[in-house]
């Protein structure tokens, strides 16, 4: 058990709702989440068609232990072709939507086609039907969310949608539950637009089962002692993922004014201790912390801004407390924009959560064009009169709500920093690997986050890989291979588990295992966790190869390869990706194009 | 001899009161190691960090006979994880 043994089937187009029984082969050789919302992908369209076609499929999936009570059990992915990158998209979201499609019974709803019309989907256990969105059709996720729960007269109910942003495609929307957590990256809600599916409402009463309780209930008990008693979690709470910022500073490794340097002048004023400080008008930016379901950390920033700031000053509608800045927040809407006004860059958050998009995605694109109207490409013409300068905090929330409205310039932005750069004529100003933007790490200080980068099936990421030991420890690209291959493996599994990976450093695979092993049919050794993990990465990778991605696409841009780094501790440095590369696809058991020999097809029984 | 030490993010509550901006100025008998400091800190023998002096990071295994200079500017940055 853990499973629910149910998938949910829904055609768009023609409206048939099936619920079939899960296949319990795939489910032992993929385990959940990730890796069996990829293998039902896989088997279930053809990796060639369009992101926005109707033949693409988008699935939900939750792992075995997804609304169990295990610790940081609220965790479900999102598994299609991503609409910003044209490969394999797996973006994975907390908050409590998850639990709930689990608690409906389902571990698996699987997408269809494109409706007729725009629609939502609701589901109360076996209760499943698909509604007219034409009251919802233009509003805020935040709107929709507000209507689902009042017209269905259901304030328990747990609600994924999109936002206009997802309704007109822009590259780079995501999928957001409970207001303000989200599958952010890839384009993952473009691809539900595009099947004009507004919102997913469920509520779910049938409860989680799993294998073997007693021996589950000791196990959670000691992995949740571990997590509450542990410095990294308390930390995690205190300061959240923002935290990151300080270190990346000092480290050098900080992408500032697109990636054209590794360090910022601003970070006091957006880091942490910024976020707690109270300013001139007695306003702190930070509320509170906030989990999602079942967590023992609660690393999660509930903010609001300061009344007399530009952003809202006449806007009592932003006066409320929303999601605060997270690293990759602050990142991508501080450094890489060059500006240092903490309630700008929370307001801007606030656009990404209420209409829908990726802040990572949507600061690197911002940056680009940044860079374009400094270089006199792109003109206050095109900007519908903004000054898109570097540090210009005005021209960061302008677009942010352009973007989100898809208006004016915002329609642009919303092509991703790829298609932008490339409608300019400077393709090589787009720091972005496989179409998506980067994350806040420079893979000049960080050479083994570089091929990370570069090999990741989904794109530019920081979430599918952990190199950092190794990265703190050597800047030359010597001994990366080997901990990049097991850290992308050992990701693998814990994204198909239901569980978060920010418990990583408390917990061990071993740990990971343990509730698995308890949860779960089979004997789940920690080798098999890791063969596991594997046989899901070649899996993605397969999906990529068949959809037309060579070696080419594992790569990064020029300016990373051969424009050094200009202080911090790797000043002088450029990332050694030429030497990664080939070492990487030789402990892959891949050939030196990159593609799955047929001795580790057989191997991983794939 | 004296040296500059930034202790970076959480690390900063191993810090003397009155420490601004994460900064302490250390004084330091000359040929003082790495792990000499570490120690004179206060901070956990085997805390888990990233230690640079002047920008140049120093690997672990050099902790125990990288010696400082005087005017030294060391920062002790915490492990790096996801974000």
């Amino acid at each position: 058990m853990g499973w629910q043994r149910k998938v949910l089937r829904v055609n768009l187009t023609d409206g048939n709702v099936q619920v079939e029984p899960l296949n319990m082969e795939w489910a032992q050789q993929y385990l959940g989440e990730r890796g069996l919302g990829t293998k039902y992908l896989y088997e279930n369209m053809d990796p060639t068609v369009d992101a926005l076609d109707p033949a693409n499929v988008l699935i939900f999936a939750t792992g075995p232990l997804t609304g169990t009570m295990a610790s940081t059990s609220g965790r479900y992915a999102v598994i299609t072709k991503g609409a910003l990158t044209d490969a394999i998209a797996c973006s994975n979201s907390g908050g409590k939507f998850g639990a709930e499609l689990k608690f409906a019974g389902y571990d698996l709803l699987i997408l269809e086609g494109r409706a007729p019309e725009p629609s939502y989907l609701k589901i109360y256990d076996d209760d499943v039907e698909i509604v007219s969105a034409e009251p919802i059709w233009g509003k805020t996720v935040w709107e929709t969310e507000d209507y689902l729960k009042s017209h269905h007269q259901d304030p328990l109910m747990k609600v994924a949608s999109i936002g206009v942003a997802g309704e007109n495609c822009v590259r780079y929307a995501c999928v957001v539950n409970d207001l303000h957590r989200a599958a952010g990256r890839s384009g993952v809600g473009a691809v539900m637009g595009s099947k004009n599916l507004k919102a997913i409402a469920v509520r779910g009463t049938v409860g989680v089962q799993v294998d073997n309780p007693k021996k589950f209930m000791e196990v959670v008990r000691e992995t949740h002692s571990k997590l509450a008693s542990s410095a990294d979690v308390k930390e995690l709470a205190a300061y959240g993922t923002n935290a990151m910022i300080d270190m990346m500073q000092e480290f050098g490794g900080l992408p500032t004014r697109n990636f054209k340097e590794v360090q910022f002048e601003g970070v006091d004023n957006i880091n942490p201790s910024a976020m707690t400080r109270v300013n001139e008008h007695g306003h702190k930016n930070l509320l509170t912390n906030k989990a999602c379901f079942g967590c023992t950390i609660a690393c999660g920033r509930i903010s609001h801004i300061d009344k007399e700031h530009f952003t809202i000053k006449n806007r009592p509608e932003y006066w409320h407390a929303s999601g605060g800045l997270e690293y990759e927040t602050a990142f991508a809407f501080g450094p890489d924009c060059g500006i240092d006004d903490i309630d700008a860059l929370t307001f801007a958050g606030f656009m990404m959560n209420e209409h829908g998009m990726d802040p990572i995605s949507f600061g690197g694109t911002l940056a680009a064009a940044m860079e374009l109207y400094e270089m006199g490409v792109i003109t206050d013409e095109d900007t519908d009169g903004v000054a898109l300068n570097f540090g210009n905090p005005e021209a960061l929330t302008a677009m942010a709500e352009k973007t989100g409205k898809f208006e004016g310039f915002g329609q642009i932005l919303g092509l991703g920093s790829k298609r932008l750069c490339e409608k300019y004529g400077h393709p090589e100003l787009s720091m972005t690997v496989k179409g998506q933007e980067f994350a806040g790490y420079d893979s000049r200080a960080l050479q083994g986050m570089g091929l990370g980068y570069a090999t990741s099936s989904r794109g530019a990421c920081h979430m599918k890989h952990d190199v950092f030991g190794p990265d703190m420890e050597d800047q030359t690209g010597e001994g990366k291979a080997v901990p990049c291959k097991k850290s992308q493996d050992k990701i693998s599994i814990i994204d198909s588990t239901g569980l978060c990976w920010f418990t990583l450093g408390t917990w061990g695979i071993k740990d990971f295992q343990a509730q698995v092993d308890a949860a779960c049919e089979g004997d789940w050794t920690v080798e098999r966790m890791f063969e596991t993990g594997e046989r899901i990465w070649n899996l993605e990778r397969q999906f990529n190869l068949a959809a037309g991605l060579t070696k080419a696409d594992d790569s990064l841009p020029e300016r990373l390869l051969k424009e050094p780094a200009k202080s911090g501790t790797a000043k002088g440095k450029i990332n050694e990706l030429d030497r990664m590369l080939p070492e990487y696809y030789e402990v892959r058991g891949w050939d030196s194009d990159g593609i799955p020999t047929a001795e580790t097809i057989e191997r991983l029984g794939l | 001899m004296q040296l500059t030490v930034k202790l970076v993010g959480p690390l900063s509550r191993y810090l003397p009161s009155g420490s601004e901006g994460g900064i302490t100025r250390v004084e330091a008998e000359a040929g003082m190691t790495v792990s000499g400091l570490v120690k004179k800190l206060g901070l956990p023998e085997d805390i888990k960090c990233m230690i640079s002096i002047n920008d140049d990071l120093v690997p672990i295994g050099e902790r125990q006979s990288r010696t400082l200079s005087d005017s030294d500017s060391v920062k002790i940055i915490p492990p790096l994880k996801g974000g």
